[in-house]
């Protein structure tokens, strides 16, 4: 049988086309993958800053009921009301104001405590 | 293999090699793929993780804040019984937040505790629909405070 004399080289060519698809395909993944794993990382830590210092704020309520919170305020005052049921007929009603932590990662991570007024 | 590379069809053995290669490189991406999957699972566990913690700080704060408004509204002489309920909405348009707050404040006659409990939950969350904190507080009358705590989940 006859060989067409380059045949090698596009054969050649056609393999180093192969190869390199696949390798591209590779290191976007691996790309992919270190970006989800960096951003992550970041979000856990800006997560983390927030979660403390709602818990710090939640334990400040607990020792003192009344004191200003760190955070900033959410939306307007709401009134909490508690009405009687059976045989309690008496209402008890409070406002309060929502506080919110907030983080600034892709998740907009936030975390919120209610403070009365 | 010497078939392959002594024989005419040279063009052969170098496909085989490519191909090999590619599967090899396949495996690859395949782990790295895996990796980014795993990572992306472990997220969604940790948004919901965060979200259940959200609504425990609420909870929390809602139950002391009805703890000092029951320092205000109820005395230590007060002896009878108590049984009152309401719930409150709360929501953050600037991050997507909502959640909904069931209070239920309870106690017997004669007793010196006071039972406050907080449900929170987020009605149209995206992650888990039954994810909830409760929050029970114990307030005493005669000390004017909430003096003890039992926290859980409602999932």
């Amino acid at each position: 049988m006859m060989r067409r004399r380059g045949t090698l080289f596009v054969e050649c060519l056609i393999a180093i086309l192969i190869f390199l698809i696949g390798v591209i395909a590779l290191a976007s993944s691996l790309a992919y993958s270190l970006r989800a794993i960096v951003q992550s990382r970041e979000a856990i830590a800006s997560d983390l800053v927030v979660s403390n210092q709602t818990e710090t704020d939640s334990m400040r309520l607990a020792l003192s009921p009344d004191q200003a919170l760190s955070a900033t305020k959410v939306g307007n005052t709401m009134t909490v009301t508690l009405n009687g049921v059976n045989s309690d007929s008496g209402n008890i009603s409070f406002s309060c104001n929502l506080y919110g932590y907030k983080a600034d990662n892709k998740y907009k991570t936030a975390f919120y405590l209610l403070g009365r007024k | 293999m010497q078939y392959l590379f002594f024989t005419k069809r040279r063009g052969a053995a170098l496909l085989g090699v490519v191909l090999v290669s590619l599967i090899v490189l396949g495996i690859f991406a395949a782990v790295a793929f895996n990796i980014a999957m795993n990572t992306m699972r472990v997220e969604r566990w940790q948004r919901e993780h965060f979200e259940e913690q959200q609504m425990h700080y609420l909870a929390r704060s809602a139950v002391l804040a009805v703890g000092a408004e029951l320092s205000n509204d109820v005395r230590p002489s007060d002896t009878a019984a108590i049984d009152k309920t309401g719930s409150l909405n709360v929501s953050d348009s600037d991050r997507g937040m909502a959640a909904s707050l069931d209070f239920a404040v309870s106690a017997d006659k004669d007793s010196n505790i006071v039972l406050i409990q907080v449900t929170a939950y987020n009605p149209s969350s995206a992650l888990s629909n039954d994810t909830k904190a409760v929050v029970k507080g114990m307030y005493s009358k005669s000390l004017g405070k909430v003096t003890a705590w039992n926290e859980g989940s409602g999932k």
